[in-house]
């Protein structure tokens, strides 16, 4: 039988995590009102929806055994999916919050600008089918223990054609349609493409071979895996006493700076030619 | 992220340089995890052969490989210099279109590849322009390396000007007008260089504290005791019991420390 918070609706199965969660989380408790109670009477609190979660709040979601219980960071990100603030320094002023202990949230660039074409049909259709391109969890469950497994390309087609496996209700027969199915298991594999390019050293020419950095940021931006994952915006974080927490890359200063900077003289857009052609002017100022 | 990487001993020695990609947006939980899958290759680079420094020959042409390196980097990130600036309309994750900002904030690499990226002296710092008798002190906080003046300035000139006739390029470990990140936009030289918690902590402090241990034990002829304990200490979430005594660990990895 799971014990729940006194104040909260987490649960535990364990006593020492559920007792880890009443020291850290309802041992300050007089403060946690407090502070709830002066934000909520705060006229700013409805501008700023997402920033009512305190920063203790993550951890317990790392304690809880519940694997029902919603992630509190996912709804701080969703819920700002649908705030179309202008961002810029004015509107960055208004967000701060007197409370030490209420995390900062860069406002405004979370916003979204469209919606993705097809996206709907895209989750509808995985609903549906959620085993395509394989036409059902045998075939897919095969094709994963293939992989994972690491069985020989050879060991495969034996397979298949001493009759082991039933072709029919995993939708292939052999390597090169089960090659096939991999292929189009990612839809977003076009972005992966491989380019060759040529380095003259003045003695020989060697091949090398590279993607384009802005398809594989498509790529790993798109990934459904992923979504719980991604943060659009720099925070900053404070622990109950106010220290500031460093802890991950948007809670860190570099992002912050570049985001609220955007006419930083040093940031000022170059091109490649204009580069090189500096890069050419030092080097033969210097070799002379 | 990149790593000079040996392949084979067979078949003629073998080695590249793969590059790769990760997004600053994902949670490092995640994205330190070896099976998320949430590091990209960008691209597999060939090594150029090592050259002597006597020769003057070899100095031309590792000047040519300089270049041609530079030449390399900016082809691979071409396609980031508008976007960085102006922004480019992306789908994410969540069925929303977003307009990004792709820019470059960290590269992670050993010391002797930020030196080959950066363009600095071997004994210098990517970061700071301390001198390399200082290195080891921490007597005095220097300027924060300034990439652009050295790639847009007259250095003459500029010494002319400021009345610093004892600074020069090799007085500040560099080798001018080579960073390969030169030019790309919203770019920080200086803050590209992150320390990571293999190198400075585990193969660097840590090292370095277990070194003087060990010589402490050596002397007190405890070194044997020390070993058994090293190798009796129990497993724990995350912690990879040794299968060997410290000192015949000829070559640590990340995940053992």
């Amino acid at each position: 039988m799971p014990n729940k918070g006194p104040f909260c609706r987490w649960k535990y199965s364990r006593p020492g995590a559920y007792e880890k969660h009443l020291r850290n989380a309802n041992g300050n408790l007089d403060i946690v009102l407090a502070c709830t109670i002066k934000y909520a009477s705060s006229p700013t609190t409805n501008d700023n929806k997402g920033s009512n979660i305190l920063p203790h709040e993550g951890h317990l979601r790392l304690d809880s055994d519940y694997e029902s219980d919603p992630d509190p960071t996912r709804h701080v990100y969703g819920v700002f999916d649908d705030i179309s603030h202008e961002s810029d320094t004015e509107t960055l002023k208004e967000t701060v919050s007197p409370l030490p202990c209420k995390p900062m949230l860069y406002d405004g660039t979370v916003k979204s600008i469209a919606d993705v074409k097809g996206f709907k049909q895209e989750q509808s259709t995985l609903c549906q089918h959620p085993w395509s391109p394989f036409s059902s969890a045998h075939g897919f469950k095969l094709a994963s223990w293939f992989i994972e497994g690491k069985v020989h390309k050879s060991r495969i087609n034996e397979y298949f054609a001493s009759g082991l496996g039933n072709a029919s209700s995993a939708w292939y027969s052999s390597l090169h349609t089960l090659d096939n199915l991999l292929q189009a298991l990612d839809p977003h594999s076009a972005y992966l493409q491989w380019n060759e390019g040529q380095v003259d050293d003045g003695k020989r020419t060697l091949p090398f071979f590279y993607r384009n950095v802005l398809d594989c940021v498509r790529y790993l931006l798109r990934q459904i895996a992923y979504r719980d994952v991604f943060v659009y915006a720099p925070h900053m974080e404070y622990d109950t006493n106010g220290q500031r927490i460093y802890a991950e890359m948007h809670t860190a200063d570099w992002w912050w700076n570049l985001q609220v900077q955007p006419h930083n003289p040093f940031l000022s857009k170059q091109s490649l030619t204009e580069t090189r052609r500096h890069f050419h002017q030092v080097r033969r100022l210097f070799r002379s | 992220m990149s790593d000079q990487t040996h392949l084979t001993n067979f078949s003629g020695v073998k080695k590249a340089w793969p590059v790769y990609i990760t997004l600053g947006n994902l949670l490092s939980g995640r994205c330190n995890s070896p099976t998320s899958m949430e590091v990209l290759l960008v691209a597999l680079l060939p090594i150029p052969p090592k050259l002597s420094k006597s020769s003057k020959a070899d100095q031309h042409q590792r000047q040519i490989n300089a270049d041609t390196l530079r030449d390399v980097f900016e082809l691979i990130f071409a396609s980031l210099q508008d976007p960085a600036h102006d922004g480019v309309p992306i789908d994410c994750a969540n069925g929303k279109v977003r307009r990004c900002f792709p820019i470059l904030a960290a590269w992670i690499v050993d010391h002797m590849e930020n030196v080959t990226l950066h363009g600095i002296k071997s004994n210098s710092c990517p970061r700071c322009e301390v001198p390399a008798v200082e290195l080891s002190t921490n007597m005095k906080v220097y300027l924060v390396r300034d990439y652009a003046i050295y790639h847009h300035y007259d250095y003459e000139h500029w010494i002319r000007e400021t009345d610093h006739a004892d600074i020069t390029p090799e007085s500040l470990g560099i080798r001018l007008g080579q960073n390969v990140f030169y030019g790309l936009n919203r770019v920080s030289l200086s803050d590209l260089h992150i320390p990571d918690i293999l190198h400075p902590v585990y193969l660097g402090l840590f090292k370095h504290m277990m070194d003087w241990i060990q010589g402490f034990l050596k002397k007190h002829g405890r070194l044997e005791v020390f070993d058994e304990v090293w190798k009796a200490l129990p497993p724990y979430p995350g912690f990879l019991v040794p299968k060997k005594a410290y000192r015949e660990v000829m070559q640590w990895q990340g995940k053992e420390i």
